[in-house]
């Protein structure tokens, strides 16, 4: 008899699992969206997957530390983690805020970032701020490894471009070399607890002269797949924040959605929701 | 199939029969017969089937059972071994914050968590700490009275 739960405690271990076995066995991190799946699958009389690789306790994919002006982040660090890490939280200030929002105390326990971007919700309030950070991340399988744009591996909602026996490793993200401002919010059905109707992740640096040097922006459930907002991050480039210029910036972020995402019945509220988001973030930022 | 899972349920190594790839909640609930661990939503949202996993709560219906292997669960029977009420729960009576009851178990539990980490939590902290726990009756204001009064009497902790 096959084991139906496999709980390795070194990489190697995984990558052969999943080399002999990637067809019918699920990777599991912290969960909290695969045992739902898996309820509702039960409840429906679906079949359920024959296996669960758990890599949670894998100490290489807990693994956080800084390398060459970059952050190395393993791919089952929590979102409790994130949230609470002094180093994340000053050298990624945008993703410790993110993931502050993601669930709730008992969910973030759990909830990994890597399970975050395996399950490639467009929705997903992890992949806003990689995606704004424009992080690259390391998939690895016992033959080899890549390393690819995080943009690259979500190729639509739900889906990713891992093979049957490649495994999410780490995240890299380029941290900024002076500080720089930064903002998270999202939209919620519920204050806390909601799958995001929208999300986004803003970082920006002022010099002194109250220029704004450089930006990145990136918004949830607005495209099928993360990107930034390159046009609007254009606009902002050697302005001074206002009022007026942030409201042309939530112009052209709808325009921007409408184009990549198509017309759609959502977009009555999308439209009016996204503009204001994007002021209030570039607001809130900038200290306008 | 259903394999053994050997883990510390309230303080004792309990062997418990259950599928490794079920929920903690079904485990506890079908196989152990502990009641007081509540089926919500079954999704993460409702926060009513809480436990203690190692001293912090987790949302049971959310944690495969393999996960316990070896590791401490908590569920509202063990903050009280003795018979004796722990702080929590005499709060929770006193300030009248249980009405059906069915989100109280999981409401301390949690409550439990967020003192171990913030003894002395604001009305904001409480607000968050609580976050993922609903209650459809009490309107939260004696849940919130009810944290407040046991951090002022929780034991010291070594």
């Amino acid at each position: 008899m096959k084991p139906s739960y496999l709980a390795p405690l070194t990489l190697e271990e995984a990558l052969e699992h999943l080399n002999r076995r990637g067809e019918t066995v699920r990777v599991l991190a912290g969960g909290t969206d695969l045992m739902v799946e898996i309820r509702a699958a039960r409840l429906k009389g679906n079949t359920v997957p024959p296996a669960l690789l758990d890599v949670s306790a894998i100490p290489e994919l807990r693994e956080i530390r800084m390398e060459a002006g970059h952050l190395h982040l393993g791919a089952a660090v929590t979102f409790h983690t994130l949230e609470h890490d002094p180093l994340i939280k000053k050298m990624v200030p945008v993703l410790s805020a993110a993931a502050a929002q993601m669930g709730s105390v008992q969910v973030r326990r759990l909830a990994t970032i890597g399970g975050n971007v395996g399950t490639a919700s467009p929705a997903g309030d992890g992949i806003t701020p990689l995606t704004a950070l424009d992080a690259e991340v390391k998939v690895v399988s016992r033959d080899k490894s890549r390393v690819l744009p995080l943009t690259d591996l979500i190729t639509g909602p739900g889906r990713t471009g891992l093979a049957a026996n490649e495994l999410i490793h780490s995240f890299s993200l380029a941290f900024p070399a002076a500080p720089e401002r930064c903002f998270f919010s999202k939209i919620m059905r519920r204050r806390a607890v909601a799958i995001a109707r929208m999300n986004l992740a803003v970082q920006i640096r002022l010099v002194d002269s109250g220029m704004i040097q450089s930006s990145r922006i990136a918004a949830g459930a607005v495209f099928p797949t993360p990107r930034r907002l390159m046009e609007v991050e254009g606009l902002l480039i050697g302005q001074l924040p206002g009022k007026e210029l942030f409201q042309a910036c939530g112009r052209r972020a709808v325009e921007a959605m409408r184009v990549v995402s198509g017309r759609r019945p959502s977009m009555a509220y999308k439209e009016p929701a996204l503009e204001r988001l994007v002021v209030q973030g570039l607001e809130q930022t900038c200290g306008v | 199939m259903a394999e053994t899972i050997d883990f510390f349920l309230n303080g004792e190594l309990v062997s418990v029969q259950c599928p490794e790839n079920e929920t903690l909640l079904y485990l506890l609930r079908e196989r152990v017969g502990l009641r007081s661990v509540k089926e919500g939503c079954g999704v993460g949202e409702c926060g009513a089937c809480t436990v203690l996993l190692e001293g912090r709560a987790v949302n049971a219906c959310l944690l495969a059972a393999g996960k316990v292997r070896g590791r401490r669960v908590t569920t509202i029977e063990g903050l009280s071994p003795k018979g004796r009420l722990h702080p929590l729960q005499e709060g929770f009576l006193l300030m009248g914050a249980v009405q059906c009851g069915f989100c109280t178990p999981g409401l301390i539990l949690a409550a439990h968590s967020l003192l171990e980490e913030n003894p002395h939590p604001s009305r904001e902290a409480i607000v968050q700490g609580l976050a993922g726990n609903l209650c459809r009756c009490t309107g939260y204001h004696d849940i919130i009275r009810a944290v407040k009064w046991a951090a002022k009497r929780m034991p010291e902790r070594e």
